[in-house]
């Protein structure tokens, strides 16, 4: 949205789930506690967030892209490091809860509930998210500030406000779906690689700044790799790559990009 | 009573200064055109006076208050609104969108992340009426003629309400048939706000003679001349530096 490229985006998200290894520890939660976890999660990242804004990122707007992209990269191994001191470099495991853990049928097909809750909270949040950017006042600032930073702060828009409560929201949602993540997965304190680059494929081929984008993209992205696991198991893992090559060829600001941000990236 | 007041401002971006030791005063109400030849320092000094490039020495104050480091968006807050050189609004969003943002852009405090967006009202109304631009207010700005698109910065300007109004080059890149509309918008808004204080940077002397009460002609970054524009513009001083020896025979 701000035309910044966030590496440290993947080292937040595996602190969330981290944070939801101490909070859930090794038992079976309870549905409460789950979302005890879940909001803790948020809002320990969320404050994550609000500070490397504020210390590292915010000198940064006005740089390059590149400038930030490194920036956000050392940010990633210094939380990454800092993780692994916190909570130890043996990954761990974390249970949903026990009323989640079964399957359920759809159209004949057995699919785990919990993937079935993650897709509906995935849904949730992408129309939260698009409400909040068309529908409110913040999100028509955000939106106008992400077109022209000049000029908000002329007609005397907060950018400055306005740029660290994205951030921190952006963080808060990492950390959110970090915890979430957390039963699908071992927990470790570089959860985050394998994610990061796969989002910014997403980002990428949906085209930077568009949310709408990213929202096609990501199910495109997603069908194609199950389609080549499925079909042509020599390029699963290595899908995401190629269409990320092809759409960069063919249409570089993306398939929704904003084409400022796309040619300054 | 004094609006906008410059004490000895320079300004240097590390090398030699782009203006220097610049005071000026100008009253409540008052129209300033600045003038000077390419590379005079009058888009820096209007930068400092905007807030958006800071002084390097020297005082700005508003209404007898210092803002010499206020920034550009404390001076919005404060009543004064620009336009730019090159249109600035924002493209995606509708005509009338962009001077909702305008109107609202320094009450947004963020308490509540949720909160409607809110629709026009009547300062939008009233600042779209200004610049001839209430039939289309639906549309999408990037759609605008170039001369709509002054037009629409001078709406969302109008829309905080300034006490303020800093105008760089009102006319660049238009038309010579849209020209003379544009006075006459600028000179309507005189006439009705006559509380508000004007600053103005044009390189049409059309522009410069129909609005301002006063000239001021700058020239390597310093203020040659400064008085009424009848004055000014008979100087010689300004036929050599700006107008050139055969401005007079021209009108």
């Amino acid at each position: 949205m701000l035309g910044v490229l966030n590496f440290a985006h993947g080292s937040l998200f595996a602190v969330g789930a981290l944070v939801a290894t101490s909070v859930i520890g090794t038992v079976f939660p309870s549905i409460p506690v789950f979302i005890g976890a879940a909001l803790v999660g948020a809002v320990v990242v969320g404050v994550l967030g609000l500070v490397v804004e504020r210390t590292v990122v915010r000198r940064l707007y006005r740089g390059d892209h590149i400038t930030m992209l490194l920036a956000t990269f050392a940010i990633l191994l210094i939380v990454e490091g800092a993780s692994e001191l916190l909570w130890g470099d043996s990954p761990a495991t974390v249970n949903q809860p026990k009323v989640l853990s079964g399957n359920v049928h759809v159209l004949g097909a057995a699919l785990p509930a919990y993937s079935i809750l993650l897709v509906v909270i995935g849904a949730v949040f992408a129309v939260g998210l698009f409400l909040l950017l068309n529908r409110s006042r913040f999100g028509r600032d955000i939106k106008a500030i992400a077109q022209d930073q000049v000029m908000g702060e002329a007609v005397g828009l907060n950018t400055k406000r306005v740029m660290f409560l994205v951030f921190g929201l952006g963080s808060a949602l990492a950390g959110l779906a970090g915890v979430l993540i957390a039963p699908t997965v071992s927990v470790s304190a570089n959860l985050g690689d394998s994610y990061i680059l796969e989002s910014f494929a997403v980002v990428i081929i949906g085209g930077l700044g568009s949310i709408t984008g990213s929202l096609i993209s990501s199910i495109l992205v997603g069908v194609t790799e199950a389609l080549a696991v499925a079909y042509f198991p020599f390029l699963s893992g290595f899908t995401f790559y190629i269409l990320v090559a092809v759409v960069l060829l063919v249409r570089p600001r993306g398939l929704l990009g904003n084409a400022r941000i796309g040619a300054a990236a | 009573m004094i609006a906008l007041d410059l004490v000895g401002v320079d300004k240097n971006y590390g090398g030699p200064p782009v203006v220097q030791d610049v005071s000026l005063s100008i009253e409540v109400g008052e129209t300033v055109a600045i003038i000077g030849p390419n590379g005079a320092g009058k888009t820096t000094l209007f930068g400092v006076m905007a807030g958006e490039t800071r002084a390097t020495k020297g005082r700005v104050s508003l209404f007898g208050k210092d803002v010499t480091r206020a920034g550009a968006r404390h001076l919005a807050e404060q009543g004064v609104a620009r336009t730019f050189q090159v249109a600035r609004y924002f493209l995606e969003k509708t005509v009338e969108e962009n001077v909702v943002i305008a109107r609202l852009a320094h009450q947004s405090r963020y308490r509540n992340l949720v909160s409607k967006s809110p629709r026009s009202d009547d300062t939008v109304d009233l600042a779209l009426d200004a610049v001839g631009l209430s039939s289309a207010r639906r549309r999408p700005s990037a759609t605008l003629s170039h001369g709509d698109r002054k037009s629409l910065e001078i709406a969302m300007a109008l829309a905080q309400d300034p006490s303020v109004l800093l105008l760089d080059e009102p006319t660049a890149g238009m038309g010579a048939e849209d020209i003379p509309g544009t006075i006459e918008l600028l000179k309507g808004l005189r006439a009705s706000r006559p509380e508000m204080t004007c600053v103005i940077t044009a390189h049409d002397m059309n522009v410069v003679f129909a609005l301002a009460d006063k000239v001021v002609l700058l020239a390597n970054g310093r203020i040659a001349l400064q008085g009424l524009p009848d004055e000014v513009r008979d100087a010689p001083l300004t036929r050599e530096i700006y107008l050139g020896n055969s401005y007079r025979e021209d009108r």
